[in-house]
């Protein structure tokens, strides 16, 4: 998706501006940005994965909560908020960590659209000075303590989240 | 101790490309996840037929095509 995406939509795009040149004499050029489209694709990618996991938070939500909250005179809106959120929050979080986790590791995955970010500054360290293990260890291990402390922080919020929930023993 | 052979400052410029693009991913992620949700429940033949078409066709393709 990420080739796809970068290259595909650089030639989409200068295909589009040819048209538009062609029939309405107005020139136009877009370059695209590797960071832009590396933010894109991975957001759109993990958009699809956080879609399920909503899915099925939201459907973890009682209707009845719901339809209560509409009884209650809750604007749409309003009822999200108060209602539906915080109690999906605690189905959605587990699943939301797993992804975010995957997320973090996919971000290794732009350097081959050219982007300068730690792994690719790693591999052509390597490359010149001819010590892989040397230059990708301390970089797994910026990912590993990157993870680490994502861990601790979806703890703490999935403490917060399950608050008043009683839990069977 | 670590001797990084000068990639020191760049790899550490390389860790914040990589912070910036994970957090501004995982907005937009988290963005189209709802939406996506809330399309995929709302009921609407089209927003349903939209959103699954959209998450069956990013899950089943690798990333790195």
């Amino acid at each position: 998706m990420m080739l796809l995406f970068y290259y595909g939509g650089q030639v989409m795009v200068n295909n589009l501006s040819d048209v538009i040149y062609n029939n309405y004499g107005y020139d136009f050029f877009f370059q695209f940005d590797p960071f832009i489209s590396g933010v894109v694709t991975i957001g759109l990618i993990f958009g699809a994965y956080m879609t399920e996991t909503f899915r099925g938070a939201f459907l973890a939500v009682e209707s009845g909560q719901i339809e209560a909250a509409r009884a209650y005179g809750f604007s749409r809106f309003h009822t999200f908020r108060r209602i539906i959120l915080p109690q999906m929050l605690r189905h959605a979080l587990p699943g939301l960590g797993n992804n975010w986790q995957v997320l973090l590791k996919t971000t290794a995955l732009v350097s081959i659209i050219g982007l300068t970010d730690m792994v690719r500054v790693a591999e052509e360290a390597a490359k010149a000075e001819r010590m892989p293990f040397h230059f990708f260890i301390p970089v797994a291990f910026v990912y590993l303590s990157l993870t680490a402390c994502s861990e601790l922080f979806i703890r703490w919020l999935d403490k917060r989240a399950n608050v008043g929930v009683v839990q069977g023993s | 101790m670590l001797d990084l052979k000068g990639y020191g400052p760049a790899l550490l410029d390389g860790a914040v490309v990589t912070i910036e693009l994970a957090f501004l991913s995982l907005a937009l992620a988290l963005l189209l996840g709802l939406v996506g949700a809330s399309a995929k429940l709302s009921g609407s033949r089209v927003a349903v037929a939209i959103a699954t078409s959209y998450t069956t066709l990013i899950r089943g393709v690798p990333i790195w095509l």
